[in-house]
């Protein structure tokens, strides 16, 4: 089921609808003159290129439906679900998806002779790809939150998510942003974006039926039934925020991973991989019950 | 200010690919010319920062490219169009020329937005501005690639073989627009085409094996092979080079015998005669 749809998200990201509509607004309207009119950092202004060319992808509009159907519909205890399972699930995807194809771009199409003579270096690039994955995990984040707040009121009123356990979908999303490009960086071929893919979707089922704290998707069971008494369920043990720290570092490090790979100072960024790897250990370590 | 070469040095494996170059170029437009493998694409991509030399220097508008600051100066007033392109296939044509924008710190969206115009129209494609660059021609890519190399008027404009896949009518414009890139700028192009030199440009160098033959004008180049080129009805014994021309006649290169009808040199002919017969091997049809 995980191969197909990721067969079909690849197919799909292939489709734009923006060009027809372009060309005819460039005819017909007049010139838009909406915009910042100073400088901004190169990074920040990468990651605007980069929304406004990954906005109106065919994928992108499908994602946006299906995840505003997370929000709008259902009812607790599947609307939980909806908020952390759905809205991660598919934009994390999405996001490496995407990214790993918009990163890619360059190896792939043999531009980096004409790249390299430029004055903003692949570490810029690399850190505008990852500003765009950060908004888009700040998108979902609001999501998650706009389905919470539907979502109280209800009879699991006192098993609603806290703030830790919201921000799961924006980490996962993060997540499959920061893979993609870890993957665009370090491997550049079509062929490591399913293979990426499937190996996070079987760790995460590996390590999820024993292990679901340090595993690369969100902890959406909060409740931990006793078959013989389902009147005694308690809150599932261990701790959302550990888990997130976790997953944060996981991100973190896939960033500095990417930006190793690319030409220039090396010392910082692996002192700094060295205690993010420490950190992030730790936060697993910490998170399991 | 001038871009100041010396003793430039760079292998590949057992190949050398520059052997101790020295050059001085003047702002204008110089056209770099040579037979494949002669070291012209080399020498663009180190004039353009893309490659370092093994040895010798390169000072360009006062900037010494191998210390990381200035290299990065440089970058920022340097356009340069590579022998391929390879532009993103996926992207459409503006879209192209935006991102490079960007990468060219062109971070005002507004100006950014004016100078993508403004490039796309000096090299005619703002019809297909939201064409994507795989449905577009060979042709119109080069203009692409040349589009993104102008983008910010910059100083230094190094362009490895700009011309090819350009149709005559493209060409004509090719040259104007190189040819008003503005006093003071400096414009490097290496090219086949000797007739774009002779038309273009200020300063001619011709390299073979990764050293320079010749440095000067194009006239002055010409003038180089004043009594080596004439004209008779069939091959001689001391021509190096010789063709059929359009009028029947057979045009020829090398030591022309006594009585000889000797015609003025082109730029083409003193180029053939630098290179001598290395020149069979690439541009030149032979009829004997």
């Amino acid at each position: 089921m995980e191969i197909l749809l990721i067969v079909g998200l690849l197919m799909l990201e292939r489709l734009r609808v923006d060009l027809p509509v372009r060309r005819w607004c460039a005819r017909v309207l007049p010139r838009p003159t909406f915009g910042p009119a100073w400088a901004v950092p190169v990074p920040v202004a990468l990651a605007g290129f980069d929304v406004r060319r990954l906005v109106p992808r065919v994928l992108t509009l499908l994602v946006a439906l299906v995840m505003l159907r997370a929000v709008s519909a259902g009812r607790p205890p599947e609307a939980y679900n909806g908020v952390n399972q759905t809205i991660g699930f598919y934009w994390a995807m999405t996001g490496l998806f995407v990214l790993v194809l918009v990163a890619t771009v360059g190896g792939r199409d043999r531009e980096q002779e004409a790249l390299a003579a430029l004055p903003v270096g692949p570490r810029s690039r690399v850190r505008g790809v990852a500003l765009t994955v950060l908004l888009a995990s700040l998108v979902v984040y609001v999501l998650a939150a706009l389905r919470w707040l539907k979502v109280q009121g209800g009879s699991y009123d006192a098993l609603l998510p806290n703030g830790w356990e919201l921000a799961q979908p924006a980490l996962m999303v993060l997540g499959g942003g920061m893979l993609g490009l870890l993957v665009a960086r370090l491997l550049p071929v079509w062929a490591a974006v399913p293979v990426a893919a499937i190996g996070a979707i079987f760790w995460t089922g590996a390590v999820g039926a024993t292990r679901d704290w340090v595993m690369l998707a969100p902890v959406y069971e909060w409740v931990k039934y006793d078959e013989r008494n389902p009147a005694a369920a308690v809150l599932h043990p261990g701790s959302f925020g550990w888990h997130n720290a976790f997953l944060l570092g996981l991100c973190g490090l896939g960033l500095l991973a990417a930006l190793l790979r690319e030409h220039g100072p090396r010392r910082g960024l692996v002192f700094t991989g060295v205690g993010l790897t420490t950190a992030t250990v730790a936060a697993a370590l910490l998170a399991l019950p | 200010m001038t871009v100041h070469i010396e003793q430039l040095h760079k292998r590949f494996g057992r190949t050398t690919a520059l052997d101790r170059l020295s050059l001085e170029l003047q702002p204008g437009v110089t056209g770099l010319l040579g037979p494949n493998g002669a070291g012209k694409t080399t020498l663009l991509r180190i004039l353009a920062t893309v490659l370092a030399p093994d040895g010798g220097s390169v000072r360009a508008l006062g900037l010494d490219p191998s210390q990381p600051a200035e290299r990065q100066e440089l970058r920022r007033r340097l356009g340069y169009l590579p022998q391929d392109v390879g532009a993103y296939s996926g992207f459409a044509v503006r879209e192209f020329i935006d991102y490079i924008a960007i990468l060219k710190e062109h971070t005002d969206r507004r100006a950014r937005r004016a100078e993508v115009d403004r490039v796309l129209e000096l090299v005619d494609l703002t019809d297909k501005a939201y064409d994507r660059i795989r449905t577009i021609s060979g042709g119109m890519r080069r203009r692409l690639g040349l589009a993104q190399a102008l983008l910010g008027s910059p100083d230094l404009l190094v362009l490895d073989e700009p011309a090819v896949g350009l149709d005559p009518q493209q060409r004509l414009r090719f040259r104007e627009l190189v040819s008003t890139a503005g006093p003071g700028r400096f414009v490097v192009l290496s090219t086949h085409q000797t007739e774009d030199v002779a038309a273009l440009c200020r300063d001619v160098v011709v390299i073979d094996a990764g050293r320079v033959l010749f440095t000067g004008t194009p006239a002055e180049l010409a003038a180089s092979a004043d009594g080596r080129v004439w004209r008779s009805d069939s091959r001689d014994p001391g021509a190096t080079l010789a063709w059929v021309s359009g009028d029947g006649s057979t045009r020829q290169i090398g030591r022309p015998p006594a009585g000889a009808e000797l015609v003025p040199p082109t730029v083409e002919d003193a180029y053939l005669v630098l290179v001598g017969a290395k020149a069979l091997t690439t541009d030149v049809s032979v009829a004997v």
